[in-house]
């Protein structure tokens, strides 16, 4: 069987000029602000670099330093740990407010917006008042916890092993963005599916796992990328709180990074950059694969 | 068609706009044009970070007025703010780009040493040095000769400023029996009872924790040495047996004199714990001045009152000197700009390093200029503000003058590392031999290869 051969229609070969056109100042953008960086970042990894003068060429130096380096390992073990929170109870959470306001219960509008808030805060400024949150002496949470217990002391920051849960909080439970996507693709669901699947018997739980969760499955891959990848480039939830501390604790590969920097170490930065870069894309694929995201939902 | 036209035309618009965002820095100096405003005065466009709520902003602000002032219709000095961490990293990224302005401040020794000097993006001060001979004079010597380089250039002013770094004691909680200075540190421990307490930190560069621990390390047998030895250099090595002692002693004071809230401190904290009569100790630079006057007693809480504290040189007369190891003083002036710019930047520091402005700086920042004969107008006023005065009299007498230890770690050790081990410290997740190990290691690793 001959397979089918992808050809342009005549309309697409009269008006590929335009499209082309009309591309060109995204692709300006993307060669001179993306492109241009991205190669550059690759090709002074293999190279001494102070940022400013000619770049040395070093071979894999840099990437054997990383393997050598004693917080790099801690960053990456933190980086695992934090990424499998974020694939499970991270989205997980997202998706169940997703799969409740679905359901439309009473107060759902403003739930929607409670939700919404800490996504319209910086995150600089988000890890500020988590500062006071989590504090020893002025810390909500300390407060309510001498509520029953009075000798509590714990600087939930800057005391091992809290510290790097305290910096997971930060984050673990706001998912406003995964909530919206997998609304997104619910609202999509033909009705007449729900519909005949009633008609059928199926009970409530039964229509979630065999229609709504399969039918979402893009949305929530799209959901695990997004959780993943923010966790191999998260850098503010720990500089501004424990900056990498106690030790290595909450160490990560973009602290680690902008540490590189603050010693004109640029190339060895940019080896940080490229394993970053690495990963985010193996993320991708994986993912990807995983949740069969190229394949038609039916 | 018209469709067709208008399309073409906002596309090829979008695609120009993006090349002309792109090269529009460059422009004006491609074409040799002078900045200059409608009225004709050319404008110094300084990039700063000694603005707003900056310590060093207050005395700045006001000197760029009397600049503007002096020289009106010829020159005016237009301030952008920057923020003081990325200050070097802005000044960095101008370099890369061309597009230096004319008047850096001091920038980071690393900065300097492997892209300023070495690609010459300096303007040569010589001549104006050979113009103001006071200037020369006021230098401090050691500086003033390590200051010109092997081709004969001197990149900037050489530094001629001492700064004092001290102990700031609240004597409504703690009243030395004798000048903390003159005690031996062992003395001064050993006079402390138990709520006597220190305000100290371990966010950020750990700041006052960092100034402590190296006044103990000054009163360890070869601990000067050591401090003297790397003096605007980095250190490697933190398995010495001094400073390891000195780590051991300041352990051991945190544990009974450290004030609760100093874990998971920053700065803004450290300085709260002080003026509000809940730590009797910091150790802080003079900056610091201006936050223990009455003109600002709207921060003061619990009572605090900024007439009941003194500064004293560290036990055993140790002063840091923050500005050690920076043989360059406050201003590098570039090879960017016109001539009438460059014009403009020697006026302005013709203005800055002028005795008056200098005794008027001195006001406002603390320190001494040691070299430099004071007016009397200057000594008058100084001997009106008790702090200053104190620093001033400690400076001139028989200090033994160090340079801060965070000055000689590696950037990033300085900046987080230290903090972040010292927290594993003072929680007892690590002892103090694992704490310099672990130093030595991260510095090693922070090394450029």
């Amino acid at each position: 069987m001959k397979s089918k051969v992808f050809s342009y229609t005549k309309l697409e070969r009269k008006n590929w000029k335009w499209i082309y056109l009309f591309l060109l100042p995204t692709i300006c953008i993307f060669v001179l602000f993306y492109m241009q960086p991205i190669i550059t970042m690759i090709y002074t990894s293999f190279a001494k670099w102070d940022g400013f003068n000619a770049p040395q060429f070093i071979g894999f130096k840099n990437y054997m330093r990383i393997f050598t380096n004693s917080a790099a390992a801690e960053s990456v073990k933190n980086l695992l740990w934090w990424s499998l929170i974020a694939m499970t109870i991270h989205v997980a959470f997202g998706v169940l407010v997703a799969f409740v306001l679905y359901h439309k219960p009473r107060g759902w509008k403003f739930t929607r917006a409670v939700f919404m808030i800490p996504n319209v805060i910086s995150g600089a400024a988000w890890a500020l008042i988590y500062r006071f949150i989590f504090n020893d002496q002025i810390g909500v949470l300390n407060d309510i916890i001498r509520r029953i217990n009075p000798d509590f002391h714990v600087q939930w920051f800057f005391e091992s092993p809290y510290a790097f849960w305290a910096v997971s909080l930060t984050w673990l439970f706001y998912g406003v963005i995964f909530t919206l996507l997998v609304l997104n693709d619910l609202y999509a669901i033909p009705a007449e599916l729900e519909e005949a699947a009633k008609l059928d018997g199926a009970t409530g739980w039964q229509i979630t796992k065999r229609i709504h969760l399969p039918l979402c499955r893009i949305a929530i891959g799209t959901c695990v990328i997004c959780a993943v990848t923010s966790r191999i480039a998260m850098y503010e939830a720990i500089a501004l709180t424990t900056g990498g501390g106690p030790g290595d604790d909450t160490m990560s590969l973009s602290l680690l990074l902008v540490n590189a920097i603050n010693d004109y170490n640029y190339g060895f930065a940019n080896s940080i950059g490229v394993i970053m870069f690495l990963l985010g894309v193996i993320v991708l694929f994986v993912i990807n694969k995983l949740f069969r995201m190229n394949e038609s939902y039916y | 068609m018209k469709k067709r036209l208008l399309s073409v035309i906002l596309a090829g618009a979008m695609v120009f706009s993006l090349a002309a965002c792109a090269g529009s820095g460059g422009a004006d100096k491609k074409e040799g044009k002078d900045s200059k405003s409608a009225e004709g005065e050319t404008v110094l466009k300084i990039p700063t970070f000694l603005c707003g709520e900056n310590v060093g902003g207050r005395y700045f602000g006001e000197f760029v007025n009397r600049f503007n002032e002096k020289y009106a219709g010829k020159y005016k000095v237009e301030l952008e703010e920057v923020v003081e961490a990325s200050y070097t990293e802005k000044i960095k990224q101008l370099a890369q780009s061309g597009d230096l302005p004319v008047l850096v401040h001091d920038v980071q020794k690393e900065f300097r040493d492997s892209i300023l000097i070495p690609n010459k993006l300096y303007y040569p001060v010589n001549d104006f040095m050979s113009e103001h001979p006071d200037i020369e004079k006021w230098c401090l010597p050691a500086y003033l000769k390590s200051a010109k380089l092997e081709n004969g250039d001197i990149p900037a002013i050489p530094g001629m400023h001492t700064c004092f770094v001290g102990l700031f004691i609240n004597e409504a909680l703690y009243k030395p029996k004798k000048n903390i200075g003159e005690m031996s540190m062992d003395e001064f421990i050993k006079s402390l009872n138990e709520n006597d307490k220190f305000a100290f930190q371990t966010v950020n560069n750990a700041w006052t924790s960092g100034l402590f621990l190296t006044a103990i390390l000054a009163n360890q047998k070869g601990g000067v040495e050591l401090l003297h030895e790397y003096e605007g250099k980095k250190l490697y090595n933190y398995d010495q047996q001094c400073f390891k002692d000195a780590v051991a002693i300041f352990l051991d004071v945190w544990k009974k004199h450290a004030l609760n809230n100093s874990l998971g401190a920053d700065y803004p904290d450290a300085i709260n714990a002080f003026t509000s009569n809940s730590a009797a100790f910091i150790s802080n630079g003079s900056w610091m001045n201006p936050q223990l006057e009455v003109g600002d007693a709207k921060n003061w809480s619990n009572g605090f009152d900024g007439e009941k504290v003194s500064a004293y040189a560290f036990p055993g007369n140790i002063v840091i000197d923050a500005s050690a190891g920076s043989e360059y003083g406050r201003w590098y002036m570039t090879n960017s700009g016109t001539e009438k710019e460059r014009e403009a930047a020697l006026a302005f520091l013709e203005m800055t390093y002028s005795q008056p402005e200098l005794e008027q700086w001195l006001l406002y920042e603390g320190g001494a200029i040691p070299r430099m004969d004071y007016s009397e107008e200057y000594t008058k006023e100084l001997s009106k503000n008790k702090l200053l005065s104190e620093q001033s009299n400690t400076l001139c007498g028989d200090v033994t003058m160090v340079c801060h230890l965070m000055s000689i770690m590696p950037d990033s050790i300085a900046n987080t590392t230290f903090g972040n081990l010292l927290t594993q410290l003072v929680n007892d997740d690590i002892t103090v031999d694992q704490f310099c190990e672990q130093m030595t290691l991260k510095a090693n690793e922070a090394k450029a290869e």
